[in-house]
This record gives C-alpha cells, sequence and structure tokens, in this order.
C-alpha cells in the first residue's frame, strides 16, 4: 500500500479510517457487513498508529540535539513560536539537552512522572505549539490532557494507569489524520487559536517541510504571506495545487538542513528577509546533513567516517557551529583535524573557530593544520578580492 | 762414425749470419742502405774535421736514374787499405775503433757496430768504394754479394778518388727499390751539414727534407747534449688542422732523421732537435734509440719550453685562422685551443695572452627566455653589467633533471644563464683540458672580472624552492608541485621526489585527477601514467616506498589546488 512514493503513514491512515468510517455507516444503515477488510480495518489502523508512535518515540537524542542545538543557541533577543503537526519530541529533547527553555503548555513536572496541562502562554521568548499532539501526550478520562515524563506507545485500547489514583487513566492523545485532526476537545482549540494569534503578530513566518494539506496551516500560511516576509522551505520547491502561493519565497531545502545550518544563520543576521539571500544558490544535498552533522559529533564514528562527513557537509556548504567544531580541530587523528578545516570558512561561529584553528595549528608539530590553514586563507583571500576592472 | 770433432765446439756458419745481418730481419727496409751511406760519409767528414776544424763539409749524393745507381761522396778522412781491412774485412769492428786511433783525432762515429756496409747489400748484388787517403795508395774495390761467403774477396779496380775522401757507388738491382731510396731521402736526410743532392740525368736538385712541419721557432733552452733545437709552433693550416694534443718533435742525428719522438699534452710543440752522438750513441741501435731512453731526456726539456711555445702559438693561430673564427673551423674546435692551455705557473703569461684573443670571441651562449640563445663573448658577459651569472651545464638535455628545471625557471626569469661552448672531442684527444667547456673555464679563471658566477647545479634546489613549491603529500615519498614554464616536462623525477609542473596543461591535470581520485600517491601514480608515461619506470621507483595508507587531502587543499590549476 505504501509502494507508492506519494503516500506516507499519514496517507495509510486516511485510507484505513476510510475504511472504518464506511462500516460504521453501513451498520449505522443496517447494512450489511460482510467484507473481509471491515473486520481487519480497525486493527491495521491500531498498527499504524502504534507505528507511528514508536517510530516518532525513537527519535536519538544526539540527532535532536545536533539538529536544533546551533538555532536555538541564536535565539538571542527573538521570540518565536515553533508549530509543529509532527509527533516526535525532537526539539524539545534538542533544547533540554542544550538547557534551552522552551514552553509547550503543560507544567512542569517538579519530581512528578506526569505534567498536566497549564495552557499556553503568551509571555515566553521561544514556545511550542504541537498542534497535532506528541508522543508524550495523554488524554485523561477526566477530558484533561498530560504529559508523561517517561512515555510509552499506546494504541487501541491501551491505556496508562497511576497505582497512586492521583492521575486518571489516560489513553493517546495523538491527532491523527482526517477526522480526529479536527477533534474539538482540549488543548487542540486553544493550540489553534495560539497558532493564528501568533501569526497574525508575526513578523516573518516560516514554514518548513509541511505540504500544507492541513487547511489550518494553509490558512495562516496564506493570511502571512499575504502581510510579511513568508518562507516557504522544501526539498521539492513551491507548494503546488491549491497552497501555491506566488506571495511565498521557496527555499528549497530539506527541512533538516534549513533547521541545522540555514536558520542558525538567520537568527544570527537581524533582517527578516535576508534568508532569501543566504539560500538562493542553496542546492538540495544528495544525503542527510543530520546524518553528516551526526557522525562528525559521534565519538563512536571511525576518522574515516567522520572525514567523509566532513567532506558531503563541505561540499553542501553546512554551516557547523563551534561547538561542532572545536572536537574535530582537536581530535587525535591529523587527517580529521586538517578535513575539519574545511568546515571553518562556512562556520556559523567562523571568527572564534578560525582562531581556535590557528591556535592548534601553532602547537601541531607536523605543521599540516598550518598548511591547510594557510591555503583556506589564500582561497578566501582571492573570492573576496574585488574583481579586477576591465 | 761421424767425422765430427768431439767433444764438440761452437761453430759459426758465417755465411748465415752474413746473410741474416743483410736480411730485413735486421733491418727493417732498404732506406738503411742509404741512410747507413751518408752516416758513413758524416763520419768519414767528422773525423777529419776533428784534425782540420777548418773544412768544410762536402757530402755529394747522386741518384742517376738511368744507371740506377746511387752514389755517395765525401771529403772525408778517407781510408786506406788498413781502413779498408779492418771494417769491411771484420764485420763486427766498429768505426769507432777508427776513431780512437791517434790519427783520427777524438771524433765520435756514428756507426756502433761497424756492420753498417752490410746494409748496402739490402738493394744491391755489388758496389763499388773508391778512397783517397794521403800518404796511402788511392783504393778502388767491388764489393759483391758473394763475398758473404767469409772467402770471396773483393775485386779490385782502377781507383777513381785522387783528393782525399770516399766515394760510394750502389747498383741497385730492383727499380722499386730505386725508387724508393729516392722517394725516402727526403725523409731521412733532413738537414746534413754540407750536403748536396742532384737526380740524373735531369740533373734536378734534391733537397734534403728538412723540417716535418714549418715553424714559427721559439728560442728556448736546451742542454748541452741538444746541439740545436729547431722548435715552435706550426704555422700552416694543415698543422693546426691535424693536431692531436702532442708534442712532435723529430730526432736528428747530424741532421739524418732518427726517430719522432711523441710527448701527449705538450701541444703546438712541432719542429727538430739534434743531439750529441756522444750522450745518445749507447742508446742506438740500427734505427733508432732503444726503448724510451731519448722521450725521457728531451721531454722535460720540451715541458720547461712549452709556456713559452704556446705564448708564440697565439700569433700563429691569429695568422693561420685570421680573425672570422667561423671560416675554418667550428667554434667548438676553437675553443679546444683555448681550453688547452694550461693555466698554472710558467703558463700565467700564455694563458693571459689567449684568454685576451678570446676575450671578444663569441665563445658562449646567453640563454635567454624560451628557446632564444645569443652567442656572446666575455667581454660581452662583463658589459651585461649583472649582478649574478648562472653557469648552466654544457649539455642541459642530459643534465639532471633539477637542473634542467632550474636553467628553465632562471632563463625564463630573465636572469642571466651563460652556457659554455664544449670542446671538440676528435680535436687535441691527447692535450690535457681545463674542462670540457668554455664554462668551465668562466667558472674558474674569469671570476675577478665578472659579476659573481654561480654554476645553476650548485644552486638548483633553491632556485625551484624560491618558487613556492607545494608539498602535495605530507608522507614521502616527496611529491611537489612547482611552476616550471609551460614548455617544461608535466613531472620531473628528481632523486626520490617527484615534481608536477603546474605550468603545463598535463601536469594541471595531474593535480585535478589527483584531487579527483584522493587516493594519494596511488592516485598520483595512475594520472602521472596517462599525462607522463615516459617516465613510468623512475616514477614507479620513487613511489614504491608509498605509505600503506593512502595520504587522502583536505577538501581545503583540494579546493587550493584545484584554483590554482585553474
Amino acid at each position: 500500500m505504501l509502494s507508492d512514493a506519494d503516500y506516507d503513514i499519514e496517507h495509510l491512515i486516511e485510507i484505513i479510517d476510510g475504511i472504518v468510517d464506511g462500516a460504521k455507516q453501513r451498520t449505522k444503515l443496517q447494512l450489511s457487513v460482510e467484507d473481509e477488510l471491515d473486520k481487519v480495518a480497525p486493527v491495521m489502523r491500531q498498527e499504524a498508529e502504534w507505528y507511528v508512535q514508536h517510530a516518532c518515540e525513537r527519535l536519538r537524542e544526539v540527532e535532536a540535539r545536533v539538529l536544533w542545538r546551533a538555532a536555538l543557541a541564536r535565539t538571542g533577543e527573538h521570540t518565536i513560536w515553533f508549530a509543529t503537526t509532527n509527533y516526535d519530541r525532537s526539539l524539545e529533547i534538542g533544547s533540554r539537552f542544550n538547557d534551552i527553555s522552551i514552553d509547550d503548555g503543560f507544567e512542569q513536572f517538579n519530581g512528578r512522572e506526569v505534567a498536566p496541562w497549564r495552557g499556553v502562554r503568551h509571555d515566553r521568548p521561544l514556545q511550542l505549539l504541537k498542534m497535532h499532539g506528541s508522543t508524550d501526550w495523554y488524554q485523561g478520562s477526566d477530558g484533561r490532557t498530560f504529559k508523561l515524563r517517561h512515555p510509552m506507545p499506546l494504541y487501541g485500547n491501551l491505556a496508562v494507569v497511576d497505582d497512586g489514583s492521583e492521575w486518571p487513566k489516560m489513553t493517546s492523545a495523538l491527532v491523527l489524520p482526517t477526522r480526529e485532526k479536527r477533534v474539538t476537545h482540549p488543548p487542540y482549540p486553544e493550540l489553534v487559536t495560539s497558532f493564528r494569534n501568533a501569526a497574525a503578530a508575526a513578523e516573518c513566518a516560516i514554514f518548513v517541510g509541511t505540504s500544507l494539506r492541513d487547511p489550518d496551516i494553509l490558512d495562516v500560511c496564506t493570511r502571512c504571506a499575504s502581510r510579511i516576509p513568508t518562507y516557504f522551505v522544501s526539498k521539492d520547491g513551491a507548494p503546488t495545487g491549491s497552497a501555491a502561493n506566488p506571495k511565498l519565497k521557496v527555499v528549497v531545502q530539506k527541512a533538516a538542513r534549513f533547521i541545522a545550518s540555514t536558520l542558525p544563520e538567520f537568527l544570527a543576521k537581524s533582517a527578516s528577509d535576508s534568508l532569501g539571500e543566504m539560500t538562493a544558490s542553496a542546492n538540495v544535498e544528495d544525503g542527510s546533513v543530520l546524518d553528516w552533522l551526526v557522525a562528525i559529533q559521534d565519538e563512536t564514528r571511525t576518522p574515516k567516517e567522520i572525514c567523509s562527513a566532513i567532506e558531503r557537509l563541505s561540499d553542501s556548504s553546512v554551516a557547523v557551529d563551534a561547538a561542532a567544531l572545536r572536537p574535530l580541530l582537536e581530535h587525535e587523528d591529523h587527517t580529521v583535524r586538517r578535513y575539519a578545516v574545511a568546515l571553518v570558512d562556512k562556520s556559523l561561529d567562523r571568527a572564534e573557530v578560525m582562531e581556535l584553528a590557528e591556535e592548534r595549528a601553532r602547537i601541531e608539530p607536523e605543521g599540516l593544520l598550518a598548511e591547510e590553514l594557510t591555503m583556506l586563507k589564500t582561497l578566501i583571500g582571492d573570492r573576496e578580492k574585488p574583481p579586477r576592472a576591465t | 762414425m761421424s767425422t765430427e770433432p768431439w767433444p764438440p765446439a761452437l761453430t759459426i756458419d758465417h755465411q748465415a749470419i752474413l746473410r741474416l745481418f743483410t736480411g730485413e730481419t735486421f733491418y727493417s727496409s732498404v732506406d738503411a742502405s742509404i741512410r747507413e751511406a751518408v752516416l758513413n760519409a758524416i763520419d768519414a767528414v767528422g773525423r777529419r774535421r776533428s784534425a782540420d776544424s777548418s773544412l768544410a763539409p762536402q757530402i755529394a749524393v747522386t741518384f742517376d736514374t738511368q744507371s740506377r745507381t746511387v752514389t755517395v761522396t765525401d771529403n772525408g778522412d778517407g781510408m786506406c787499405q788498413e781502413d779498408v781491412t779492418g771494417l769491411f774485412a771484420r764485420i763486427g769492428s766498429s768505426a769507432a775503433t777508427l776513431a780512437a786511433a791517434p790519427k783520427k783525432g777524438q771524433y765520435r762515429a756514428v756507426g756502433e757496430f761497424g756492420i753498417g756496409v752490410l746494409s748496402y747489400f739490402l738493394c744491391c748484388q755489388h758496389f763499388e768504394l773508391h778512397s783517397f787517403c794521403p800518404d796511402n795508395e788511392p783504393i778502388g774495390l767491388e764489393f759483391s754479394r758473394n763475398m758473404l761467403d767469409g772467402r770471396t774477396p773483393a775485386r779490385a779496380l782502377p781507383p777513381r778518388q785522387t783528393t782525399q775522401g770516399t766515394e760510394l757507388v750502389l747498383s741497385v738491382e730492383r727499380e722499386d727499390h730505386f725508387a724508393r731510396l729516392l722517394e725516402r731521402f727526403p725523409h731521412w736526410i733532413r738537414h746534413v751539414e754540407g750536403l748536396s743532392a742532384r737526380e740524373y740525368p735531369s740533373d734536378a736538385p734534391l733537397r734534403q727534407g728538412g723540417l716535418s712541419r714549418e715553424i714559427k721557432p721559439v728560442d728556448v733552452p736546451t742542454p748541452p747534449w741538444i746541439h740545436e733545437a729547431v722548435i715552435g709552433p706550426p704555422v700552416l693550416f694543415d698543422s693546426w688542422e691535424n693536431f692531436d694534443g702532442s708534442a712532435h718533435v723529430d730526432v736528428l742525428y747530424h741532421g739524418v732523421f732518427v726517430e719522432q719522438v711523441t710527448i701527449p699534452r705538450l701541444w703546438a710543440i712541432a719542429g727538430a732537435v739534434h743531439v750529441d752522438p756522444k750522450r745518445f750513441r749507447p742508446k742506438l741501435n740500427r734505427e733508432g734509440f732503444v726503448g724510451d731512453a731519448l722521450k725521457a731526456d728531451l721531454e722535460p726539456v720540451l715541458r720547461d719550453a712549452h709556456p713559452k711555445i704556446l705564448e708564440r702559438a697565439i700569433e700563429c693561430v691569429r695568422d693561420v685562422l685570421g680573425d672570422d673564427h667561423t671560416k675554418h673551423w667550428t667554434l667548438g674546435r676553437w675553443v679546444t685551443l683555448w681550453l688547452a692551455v694550461p693555466r698554472s705557473g710558467p703558463y700565467t703569461r700564455a694563458a693571459a695572452l689567449w684568454d685576451d684573443e678570446f676575450r671578444t670571441r663569441k665563445a658562449f651562449r646567453l640563454l635567454r627566455p624560451g628557446q632564444q640563445v645569443d652567442d656572446v663573448s666575455v667581454q660581452d658577459l662583463i658589459h651585461l653589467g649583472a649582478h649574478e651569472l648562472h653557469i648552466a651545464p654544457l649539455n642541459l638535455p642530459n643534465a639532471d633533471q633539477l637542473v634542467q628545471q632550474a636553467v628553465r625557471v632562471l632563463r625564463n626569469s630573465r636572469r642571466t644563464v651563460v652556457q659554455g661552448i664544449s670542446r671538440e672531442a676528435s680535436f687535441l684527444q691527447n692535450a690535457s683540458l681545463v674542462g670540457v667547456s668554455t664554462g668551465d673555464l668562466l667558472a674558474h679563471h674569469f671570476r675577478r672580472e665578472l659579476p659573481t658566477l654561480v654554476p645553476v647545479a650548485d644552486i638548483a634546489a633553491d632556485v625551484i624552492r624560491q618558487e613556492e613549491a607545494i608539498r602535495l603529500f605530507h608522507d614521502p615519498p616527496e611529491i611537489k608541485l612547482v611552476r616550471l614554464g609551460p614548455d617544461a616536462t608535466p613531472v620531473v623525477p628528481v632523486g626520490q621526489e617527484i615534481w608536477i609542473n603546474l605550468d603545463c596543461q598535463p601536469g594541471k591535470d595531474i593535480v585535478e585527477d589527483v584531487c579527483r581520485r584522493n587516493e594519494g600517491h596511488l592516485g598520483l601514480w595512475a594520472a602521472c601514467m596517462r599525462q607522463a608515461g615516459q617516465y613510468a619506470q623512475q616514477i614507479a621507483n620513487i613511489l614504491a616506498h608509498s605509505p600503506d595508507q593512502p595520504n587522502r587531502l583536505g577538501p581545503v587543499k583540494r579546493a587550493y589546488l584545484r584554483h590554482l590549476v585553474q
């Protein structure tokens, strides 16, 4: 069923939901239900639901940390609303491991295993709106929404029961596709409202990796595009069909590349319309920037693997921050050190890493780093020379 | 039973021995007969002059073609019967024995063994002897070959000699022998005092041979045993043309040629020396000096004379060859002479003269950028006013690759690069030269006059390093990227290094290939094979020591190298 590249797990769930819903309607109309598919469809839906939760929950900490570190470190004085329909906890984990506080609408755990929904605040610099819930969100039998410190994938009739009876029985709170996206029970109406309000007040909007199939998101995107610089980031280019919008500024990049490299650069600059210039000549790399970023920061990788990742990042002009580069410039393998110089020029912290590289070059007996740095400076110098008058 | 006495005694077969002496196993050719006849005449005159120093020697040699006779007359002391008997009847008796007699004074004869007369039988069956010695009956005798049996006596003839002296008439048996004697006369008879010769019936005078080569005589000191030295540089073009680098001096014995002494390295010496018989008699056999006896004595004399002769030689060069050095000779032949002038000690003045002669001759090549070459002289080089003069190797194509490239770099960067003209290998082979090219002269003998002279071979490595060579890999074998000009080869194996020339497209392609493959030395090998297969063996030898793990180039270095070759 997923053989066609146009379909994904959400499409699958939509299809299954359609089958289940059709069976319900026939039952309601007292029509006979003899189709075998009607019997297995609910099971399939549970499996798909489990799969979504399980897959999202398999997010590796290192990937989340690497993906978001540079951007979160450069939020500075900005007020940023992150709105996402993804269920995974990438941003939450990334912010926690980078000691950046993001408000997600829940109370603090304060030593507990469960935190109840508190409501969206509007006074925090970094706010997260998980429009379709999260893998750690659970729906209480009392109608409230909770977040577990140690979440587990639930599907079907499975529920979490607190032995101490402090909390009600809880089931999965994910807003899965089709009908359920339109559920009206808390906190989703509040999230949608907050999203719309935040967009209405924003000075710049960036839509990353979304298909704009969600009508709320498409509507907000359209409104933003008519009012403020609005960017649409996708490896496939401009949205098509009903989502097409000439006012959108299209950034052809993969989401991970954008979040890890382009967004931090953009945040470091003050002008909200600079993103277009930064990405004007960007090409979609063949491979996963996130994988490469992880590779260069994974101590278990071999020098050859690290060098290969550096090379891919360098070829793709991915901006890497000092936190990632420092260990490379100080790596015990001289080949890794030499390769790391390739990331200095495009680094998010170029001045800092250049100074670090020079310091390393001074103390390195082989002189290899020094040679590499000299060449880099020559290349930079030649590049920055004013064109010769003709 | 044998009739021979017993026990046996040594017996001599006189006829066999005499025939031995008259055969060519003793003398090398019939030439000996004319030489011996003249020498006997010289001895006779010498003996008479020892008693009467005012005597004007008169020796006449006549070749009569019709009668095929050779007649030698002299106004020497003449012979009486006793002399003839002693000399001719007893072979082995020396004319020197006669000289020992009080009546013959103190003259020391040429003939050593008294067997010279036998040489007459080399060319004739019989000869006549007419002699008159005052206070004695004149003698007229015919000696025939039959006398070699030891028993047949000479036949008496009516004496013809009426004045003191001797006449010898050789009746040459064969026509070819007569022709040879006539032809070889000037070879052997060079400068005999008082000798005149004619040919009949034409009555044409025959000249003595004189010097083998015409020379410009140089007055040089000689030891007492050399009566006269007529030596100096030759003056005729042919002599210069045929120089081989050795001295060639004729040794004469009372004007008769004995042999030519050849002494290597003493080039430009020609002429003749007349040696004293008293010194050399014990060292003479019938046809020349024994072993190297004369050469050993003569060489120091000529060596002492050599500097002075070379000083004079420059005048001959100028006279013979003129100012236009390319008219007769190649420049290489010209400079070979210059290179053959020794420069130490007594040769200082000679060297200075030759240097002056060549100061304005364009005996150097100034290597201009590209392939341009200008012919220049020492004077030109001085006037160039360069701070440094780089001396390129003589044979650049065969020079070390490093040096070749250094020369290329220097000339393309408009530095002053000079190349010498090489000696002509086939000319003056026996002379010792101060170098193989005029570049060597520059480097060693013009240092004071010229700017700083730097042989390129001494600075080749520095020259290339100044071109900011880039090391391709961090591990050996060393691979360097250098700029050697677009006309240089793309790959240059230098010792244990390989240089890649970034100035030519194949060199750039190699670098691009290395960057693309990024397989270290292995990738380089593959790239070189495509672009510079002619150095395959050398490159393979160098790269045989490549590290096991490839030296991969970092992204920056690759970007930099690509930037360089674009």
